[in-house]
């Protein structure tokens, strides 16, 4: 054995070499060799050397793919072997499928998805989630594969993968795992997933389960997306070191979210708009949740179609919006700013409808509730005209304003915060009158030094710009200078976020003030210029071959200590 | 908002130093620091553009850094970038310009109206968004797409001149789906344009399509053929509703900016394509063919009367249409409002007044579309001032029309309404 190791140091074959020449010979045939060996150590050897080997072997030895195939597969299916040595061969052949999925080549290997798939279930059944999470990460690397046997084997891969996802007895990680497969799948071959309607419609009807089988919130991205706010929303069971895990819920709504934007809509939105409608007439009402969620997370892939149909959909959201159970509110709310912010401008002509909704669950008594029809309103006024406003603008400022004094939730604070900025764009002139009232608001927050709140420091600088922008240079001009002061003061602090809120509003202010702002740009466009110089990272190509060199070297180290082991 | 981080090409890079799988590459990302550079190049952007010439000393500084933004491998700059170059020519516009250039569609012949520092800004930026509509990225296209439109609608054909060739190349590449930032779009997968959905970015490339035409006037005549059939495409019954209705609205544009100059595409490409457009089941895409119609009569005049009976009586279609329903069907009827006004003002004999009339001013005043206002009452007053005999027969109603038009509240513009106003009186 020594002597075929030292073999190994034999030079690298060269490129002049003929096609059919085999490098190296007796390393193969040694690990062919020790394959077949009927003491299991040196079985899982032979993989083990293998997936150690893999970028050389992937690189150099594609005249024994067939045969490496063939030993993968004897293992793998073979029901008397040792679990240690499929999980081994499990190891090299994923190995070797990530490194070859660009490459034609890897279709022989590709021909094994059927076999890895069946032991895959093996493995999920005996909660073997090292071996699970290995094969769902190769299988995401053969999502982009070229190799048209991947294509072939897709219903089978996102079988596997709905199973996995389902699964409860595997961690979350795992699961997400093989969520990506099913949202890379269907990015990478979003014409041939739609195709196939049994596939496309097991999936969604997979996803929707997963959402109402959980008790989970089914507005929660909102949430999710802003860290901070989960205090508010999870209370005295919030857990910092927990913040990025997935749930059931935020899984199977981002692989929907994903299957939306990327499936063709003439296949997918039929469909899952009438899954989402059955669940809404459900007498459940974590059906009538999943059918309300599912709608506001499809709004962004499929605005298109959405518009079009926004006189069917809209009668929904809008009951759902007053449905007994609060968790459909909420997500009735959720859905109502996802559509407010995707179906633009089709949506606006509602607004005599959403309005005085989106403003009657400012005082539901779920914070949640509150902070996302918050950003309804945001969302929805953003585009408005001061005719769809002024029936509402007074008592809406000064409702904002109230519970802008009154809570201390952060997400209510700062979605009251945008409200109030969208609701002055909307109203524009007609906002004068509340200028003075809401700035002595934002006065308060534009100097908040606790760096917890930074974000909340910026929305009120945010909305001092669209305050601007919406009353003109005239009616804006006595609190111009105090808010250049604040702005220009955050960029003091070490806070990018801060920093970005500052130079919006610098970009407003400019817009509004115009000549009157041309003082300020001695000082401020060196700086503007100095952030575009600063280095925020780059993509760098690794020098491969002596990553490799160093490869053979240590694995010549390695395999020579293991084989002693073994003796 | 943007819905669930974590999603997309870049959207689940974190601030990291990393490396892929395969150990290819090392990524290393600020994505805090991206956002905040973003941030910055609309300050500078909104600040060019507002601040006019006090800008100017900055501009030595400013362009090159903007150069080298525009490089960075993260779309999120690259779109900003794009996005502030027109700034950069409007504070060079308010300085040497006092704010505006004049210039004359399609006269690449006479001398320049942009002065030497305006015409060195203009290369270098059209130039680098040559650069960035080959960009693989979509966005990024689609933006420099509109960065371009902006600037050569400001500057006129001179500007446009020395990258026309490339932008042509640019923007039928993109039409014709073989742009850089399309390849390798499903390539394994078996190809099928009607399952495409609509890309939101078409639309800016549809629009510089339609600026071409405006600058370059009937030089751009000659490339009709390579461009109708690539717009057409879109326009296909088969193709999503928002494409169908671009397709039309390119058409109209392409109709009203070169005139006569379409008139031996009319019966093969333009006429076909209207009336499937007003038999469209979408009101967006009838209102865009309604359009199309107008200003190709408007364009072609007795060129097209034979076709008037054919026209009239499908653009008379979407008079039945039920304006209450949407916005889009109001804009509809508007535009059939209109293109009726087009048709009459283009060939008065070829159209049955009496019948034509009567239709047309039960849906005046416009509700909608306001931007068509000019074209209806150039009629109104045209068939007033031609004392045509079927006017007095609609008297009645061309006062209630013209009442409402000059009524408090009227969206109709103040130099139009003090016109309708002295017509009144005759009115009696």
């Amino acid at each position: 054995m020594t002597s075929t190791l030292c073999k190994l140091q034999a030079p690298s074959p060269d490129e002049s070499e003929p096609d059919d020449y085999v490098p190296w010979p007796e390393l193969f045939q040694f690990i062919a060799a020790a394959s077949q060996d009927a003491n299991t150590g040196a079985r899982e050897l032979a993989f083990l050397l293998l997936m150690e080997m893999v970028d050389t072997i992937g690189t150099f030895l594609s005249t024994q793919f067939s045969q490496m195939a063939h030993l993968f597969n004897t293992s793998i299916t073979n029901p008397q072997e040792d679990t240690k040595v499929k999980n081994a061969a499990v190891k090299a052949l994923g190995g070797l499928m990530s490194f070859l999925s660009d490459d034609q080549e890897v279709e022989v290997f590709c021909n094994l998805i059927p076999a890895l798939l069946q032991y895959s279930l093996e493995c999920q059944k005996r909660n073997d989630e090292d071996t699970v999470g290995i094969i769902l990460d190769v299988l995401y690397d053969l999502a982009y594969s070229p190799c048209p046997v991947v294509t072939q084997h897709m219903p089978a891969i996102i079988g596997f993968c709905l199973g996995c996802m389902r699964d409860q007895n595997l961690e979350m990680t795992v699961r997400d795992s093989a969520a990506l497969v099913v949202a890379t799948m269907s990015e990478s071959k979003p014409k041939t997933f739609g195709k196939n309607t049994e596939l496309l419609h097991g999936t969604l009807e997979s996803i929707f389960n997963l959402i109402e089988n959980s008790q989970e919130t089914g507005a929660g991205a909102l949430f999710q997306s802003n860290p901070a706010w989960r205090e508010d929303e999870e209370g005295d069971e919030y857990d910092p070191e927990d913040n990025d895990s997935a749930t059931e819920t935020s899984m199977a709504q981002g692989t929907l979210d994903m299957l939306a934007c990327e499936i063709p809509k003439k296949y997918i939105f039929e469909p899952v708009v009438k899954m989402c409608i059955a669940r809404f007439s459900s007498q459940n009402e974590n059906h009538r949740k999943a059918g309300i969620a599912c709608l506001g997370v499809i709004a962004e892939g499929c605005a298109e179609p959405l518009r079009e149909h926004l006189a069917e959909i809209m009668p929904i959201v809008l009951q759902a919006a007053q449905d007994p159970s609060a968790p459909v509110r909420e997500c009735a709310c959720f859905a109502l700013g996802q559509l407010s912010e995707h179906c633009q401008p089709v949506i606006l002509s509602y607004s005599d409808q959403v309005l005085p909704i989106a403003f009657a669950l400012l005082d539901d008594k779920t914070v949640a509730v509150q902070a996302t029809s918050c950003y309804v309103l945001e969302m929805f006024c953003e585009r408005l005209e001061p005719d769809d406003v002024r029936p509402l603008l007074d008592p809406l400022v000064r409702k904002l304003a109230q519970m802008l004094e009154t809570t201390t939730k952060r997400s209510v604070q700062e979605m009251s915060v945008a409200a109030l900025a969208a609701t002055a764009v909307a109203a524009e002139e007609e906002f004068a009158p509340y200028i003075d009232g809401v700035a002595t608001l934002m006065a308060r927050m534009m100097i908040i030094t606790d760096e917890k709140l930074f974000s909340l420091r910026g929305r009120a600088l945010e909305c001092m710009g669209h305050m601007a922008i919406a009353v003109g240079k005239e009616s804006f001009r006595p609190y111009f200078t105090q808010t250049m002061q604040c702005a220009c003061e955050g960029l003091t602090f070490d806070n990018t976020e801060l920093h970005e809120f500052a130079y919006a509003v610098f970009a407003n202010l400019a817009k509004v003030m115009k000549a009157e702002f041309s003082p300020c740009l001695e000082e401020l466009v060196p700086h503007l210029l100095a952030v575009l110089e600063e280095d925020d990272g780059c993509l760098e190509k690794q020098v491969e071959t002596q990553v490799r060199l160093k490869l053979i070297q240590s694995l010549i180290f390695v395999t020579s200590s293991q084989i002693a082991n073994i003796n | 908002m943007a819905y669930l981080p974590g999603q997309g090409e870049y959207g689940g890079l974190d601030d990291s130093d990393g490396e892929d799988e395969n150990g290819n590459y090392v990524i290393q990302v600020r994505t805090a620091l991206l956002e905040a550079k973003k941030g910055a190049i609309t300050a500078i952007g909104e600040i060019g553009a507002h601040c006019g010439a006090a800008f100017v000393p900055f501009l030595d500084k400013t362009i090159p850094l903007l150069q080298k933004a525009a490089s960075n491998w993260h779309p999120l700059i690259k779109t900003e970038v794009a996005d502030a170059f027109p700034s950069m020519i409007l504070a060079v516009i308010a300085s040497e310009h006092d704010g505006s250039v004049e210039w004359k569609k399609g006269d690449i012949e006479a001398a320049s109206p942009l002065t030497a520092p305006t015409t060195a800004i203009v290369t270098i930026v059209l130039k680098e968004l040559m650069g960035l509509m080959k960009d693989d990225d979509k966005e990024t296209a689609g933006k420099s797409c509109d960065a371009v439109q902006n600037i050569i609608e400001t500057c006129g054909p001179h500007a446009l001149g020395p990258v026309a060739n490339e932008c042509l190349e640019s923007v039928h590449a993109l039409l014709t789906k073989s742009a850089p930032c399309q390849l390798g779009e499903g390539a394994e997968e078996i190809f099928d344009e009607d399952d495409d959905d609509h890309d939101s970015f078409m639309t800016s490339v549809c629009d510089l399509v339609g600026a071409l035409c405006r600058v370059m006037g009937h030089h751009f005549a000659q490339y009709l053929p390579q461009f109708l059939p690539a717009i057409c495409a879109f326009a296909k019954s088969s193709r999503p509703t928002s494409d169908r209705a671009m397709a039309m609205g390119c058409l109209g544009e392409m109709a009203q900016e070169l005139g006569d100059a379409v008139k031996q595409y009319w019966k093969d490409v333009f006429l076909p394509a209207i009336l499937a457009g007003l038999a469209d089941p979408d009101d967006n895409v009838k209102r865009n063919a309604a359009f199309c119609a107008g200003v190709s009569c408007e364009g072609l005049g007795d060129f097209v009367a034979g076709d008037y009976s054919q026209l009239l009586q499908a653009v008379g279609q979407l008079f039945g249409i039920d304006r209450t329903g949407s916005d889009t069907s109001a804009a509809a009827v508007d535009n059939a409002c209109a293109c009726f006004s087009r048709m009459i003002m283009a060939s008065p004999a070829s159209v049955p007044l009496p019948q034509v009339l009567p239709v047309l001013l039960s849906k005046l005043p416009l509700v909608n579309d306001q931007t068509e206002n000019e074209a209806v009452y150039k009629c109104l007053l045209g068939l007033l001032q031609m004392n045509h005999a079927d006017v007095s027969a609609s008297k009645a109603e061309f006062k209630r029309v013209f009442t409402e038009a000059t009524a408090e509240g009227s969206k109709v513009d103040d130099e139009t309404q003090q016109k309708l106003k002295m017509a009144l009186p005759a009115l009696g």
